[in-house]
């Protein structure tokens, strides 16, 4: 009896080492695997008899850590999506020390005006007028549409990543019921957990998720603004999206989708949003919220510029409301249309190289029956001294006080660029919060080392088993010889 | 069981955001140094561009504003030498005719006849001169030319003072013709009746050129001129002591405006001389803005340098210690 005994438990001895040698093997080779938990055998003696009785697999996974580094992972997916578009719209702008900036267009327009009320007579110089007053109205086109375009890129992917979750939900629900029923049958589940790390990670990057365990290994999955993404089943997020963005089209107005989740519509401002906080959440900031206040400033930027050449008098040959040097494509500024006007801005066809060309007319007036005195420098000293004038904004918030057109250009400038930096810092902050956390979350991988370690000890215990197995067989031999 | 291990996936991602870390600073460090200039200027200027952008805007206007005192100064000199040479007519044929008035001798008579004729041709082609495509003293119309021949105004002048018998009446026919609207200015002056406008040359600064053929002055300067030109002219057939009084009389109203010369000569000088301290102190301006942009964005090169070799061979180490780490695992050592 006692050499059954004996036999029985070198057996039990012999197949916990084979499964402690299978999950170090498993673990050697997953050790590159992001998302894989690292396994380790539970083992406890027999209750009833001798031996070894493998209790389980453990999935080693702190879910603090993992919870702290999706965190610091949705964190940086927004930081990165907002810096990504002010980078795009400080080149579309300019900063302080280019010399392409609409700051700078603005002071070259000025210079040529100097220059030309020098000599008034000069075609070449009045030409150079034109050439950068086209080139001023440009820039401002050139950055509407940059924001425009950014913000129809947003929307695009907007719709790509709401696939993406929806998709990614199902398969979780999938995965989770598969896990709960093989959990009740028993079965080893340690590879659909890893699997489903993996899924939530994804779901994670664009939205940041809390998960909370239930019974039987299953999980519940809620979003930072708290809105229920699976528990028991998956929701489904709705939205459609546009084709292509234009400033008239925004989320107050009804003209841009927002989100609906199981067919009830959310929130989606950076604020209060039921999805915020991941890279779907910065798409919305972007295309509601950032893009919107950007297309802003420069719109009040263009509409400094039309009102100022708009003036009473500045140019008596020119009637009341009629369009000045700087038009909204060929019309005067109409206060209920200043949405989108840097996008409209033009020069005054009469003047514009690519229209009539008619340059005399900065000298003699827009309205002009024919060439004046070709020595009169009065209307260029005038064109040029009303972009001196400091003036109150009617709208926009870059402030109350009084600015001169030189101000209005740098304040856009400054405003970009500072955001654009505030953005990087954040950005560069989220990359080493990530990092750190990574970094813990990955301490608890496998460690080769470790493996190769446990491997020398199975290898020991084996074949110990395995003695002991031939000296029981020795010493039944011996006894069946008597 | 709990054993505390470190995972191997740690150790790559420590090494190789490190490694990214180091490789970044190089590549910005070298943009610097090759550079002069600081690569992250919103970090340097805290976020507001106000300052460095006014500076480039002040930068760019100085320049339209040389280029403008660089053509108000050449305006001005072409101007000022015009003026002297009139100056030199007037002066040199009131000393003719003080000197040689009275004269019974006709020769003498016709010979400053003669001259007045000639010099009147001087100053009016010098009053039509133009610099750089712009005429002087027309106003506006810088394309203009502002006086006609000299023939015209004789002729114009002939016909105005038929059937004059005195000196006096001479006189006040031709001085009313002058003054006349529709006499001289209608018959002579083609140019604007609009001076130039004030031109800026620098921040706040404005130099005016208000000069025009048709100013008293210079038809003070015609008239006496003409007059002394017609005395011998068949049509008006003026008696001989007519002619020695008109001849006087011109001799002697030429050195009162002489004296109006030099003053309106004094006051061009007085708007060069301003023009030229404006520009001055735009060039003084310009080159003090530019030195305060360099500093403002500038990178000190020694310590750029420095850096960068501090962060080079912190990667040669990295690379050195990733190697070695990598040789540390306990499969070299089994067998």
């Amino acid at each position: 009896m006692s050499l059954s005994t004996a036999l029985n438990a070198a057996l039990s001895g012999l197949m916990a080492s084979g499964r402690a040698a299978s999950l170090t093997s498993d673990n050697i080779a997953n050790a590159s695997t992001p998302g894989y938990g690292r396994r380790a055998l539970e083992v406890s003696s027999q209750l009833l008899g001798s031996g070894v009785k493998v209790n389980g697999v453990t999935r080693h996974a702190d879910p603090v850590l993992i919870a702290n580094r999706r965190v610091a992972e949705a964190d940086q997916a927004a930081a990165s999506a907002v810096s990504s578009f002010y980078t795009r719209l400080t080149s579309a702008v300019g900063s302080a020390s280019d010399p392409y900036s609409i700051a700078s267009r603005l002071s070259s327009f000025e210079g040529s005006l100097i220059e030309a009320s020098s000599r008034p007579d000069s075609a070449i110089r009045l030409d150079q007028i034109a050439v950068d007053a086209v080139s001023l109205a440009t820039a401002l086109n050139d950055a509407s549409d940059a924001v425009q375009e950014m913000r129809s890129d947003a929307d695009r992917q907007i719709g790509t990543l709401v696939e993406d979750l929806n998709a990614s939900l199902s398969e979780l629900q999938v995965v989770n019921s598969r896990i709960t029923s093989s959990t009740l049958r028993g079965a080893s589940v340690t590879s659909l957990m890893d699997r489903r790390q993996q899924i939530v990670d994804k779901i994670n990057a664009i939205v940041p998720v809390n998960v909370v365990a239930r019974e039987h290994n299953q999980i519940a999955v809620y979003s930072e603004g708290g809105a229920i993404l699976l528990d028991g089943s998956a929701a489904t997020i709705g939205f459609s999206a546009s084709n292509t963005l234009v400033p008239s089209m925004t989320i107050d107005n009804g003209n841009v989708s927002g989100l609906t989740i199981n067919g009830f519509s959310v929130r989606t401002d950076s604020v209060g949003g039921a999805l915020r906080g991941g890279s779907l959440g910065a798409a919305f900031q972007i295309r509601d919220e950032l893009g919107v206040a950007a297309q802003t400033d420069l719109d009040v930027v263009a509409r400094d510029l039309i009102e100022r050449y708009e003036t009473p008098g500045l140019d008596p040959t020119v009637a009341a409301n009629a369009p000045g040097l700087f038009t909204d494509m060929g019309n005067a500024f109409d206060p209920a249309l200043e949405v989108g006007l840097s996008g409209r801005i033009q020069v005054n066809v009469a003047v514009d190289p690519n229209g009539d060309n008619e340059t005399w007319r900065l000298r003699d007036g827009l309205g002009a029956a024919g060439p004046g005195p070709i020595g009169n420098a009065a209307q260029l000293n005038a064109f040029r001294e009303v972009l001196t004038v400091e003036r109150t904004l009617a709208s926009g918030d870059f402030g109350t006080g009084t600015m001169a057109a030189a101000d209005v250009g740098t304040a856009l400038i400054s405003r970009v660029n500072q955001r654009a930096n505030n953005a990087e810092n954040t950005l560069t902050y989220a990359n080493t919060i990530l990092h750190e956390m990574s970094e813990i979350e990955l301490s608890q991988s496998v460690d080769t080392d470790l493996e190769l370690q446990n491997l020398l000890r199975i290898e020991q215990a084996y074949a110990a088993n395995a003695r002991m197995i031939e000296v029981v067989d020795d010493l039944m031999e011996r006894l069946l010889r008597i | 069981m709990n054993v505390t291990s470190f995972g191997d996936l740690a150790q790559t991602l420590l090494l190789r955001s490190r490694t990214t870390t180091l490789k970044n600073s190089i590549k910005t460090m070298t943009d610097e140094l090759a550079s002069g200039q600081v690569s992250n200027v919103s970090a340097r200027l805290g976020g507001d561009f106000g300052y460095l952008a006014d500076i480039d805007n002040s930068l760019i206007r100085l320049q339209s504003y040389t280029v403008a005192g660089n053509e108000a100064g050449l305006f001005l000199s072409s101007t000022q030498s015009r003026l002297e040479l009139v100056q030199e007519n007037v002066s040199e044929l009131s000393d003719s005719l003080m000197s040689a008035v009275p004269t019974n001798l006709a020769s003498v008579q016709d010979q400053l006849v003669a001259q007045a004729s000639g010099r009147l041709e001087t100053v009016i082609a010098t009053l039509n001169g133009s610099i750089a495509g712009q005429s002087i003293f027309a106003g506006v119309s810088t394309d203009a030319i502002p006086l006609e021949s000299a023939e015209t105004l004789l002729n114009a002048l002939r016909t105005e003072l038929t059937g004059q018998t005195t000196a006096a009446d001479v006189r006040a026919a031709a001085q009313a013709w002058f003054d006349d609207p529709a006499g001289f200015k209608a018959t002579m002056y083609t140019g604007s009746d609009d001076p130039l406008e004030p031109i800026e040359v620098g921040p706040g600064e404005r130099v005016s050129m208000t000069v025009r053929a048709d100013d008293q002055v210079f038809r003070d300067v015609m008239m006496n001129f003409a007059l002394t030109a017609l005395v011998s002219d068949p049509t008006l057939a003026l008696g001989h002591g007519v002619r020695n009084d008109i001849m006087l009389e011109a001799g002697i109203e030429l050195l009162g405006v002489q004296d109006n010369l030099s003053s309106l000569r004094g006051a061009i000088g007085f708007t060069e001389a301003r023009v030229e301290d404006a520009q001055v102190r735009n060039s003084a301006a310009k080159t003090s803005l530019e030195s305060s942009r360099t500093t403002l964005l500038e990178a000190d090169p020694f310590d750029t340098a420095i850096r960068l070799e501090d962060a080079q061979f912190r990667l040669e180490s990295l690379y050195s210690v990733t190697v070695r780490t990598s040789q540390l695992s306990l499969v070299n050592f089994l067998r």
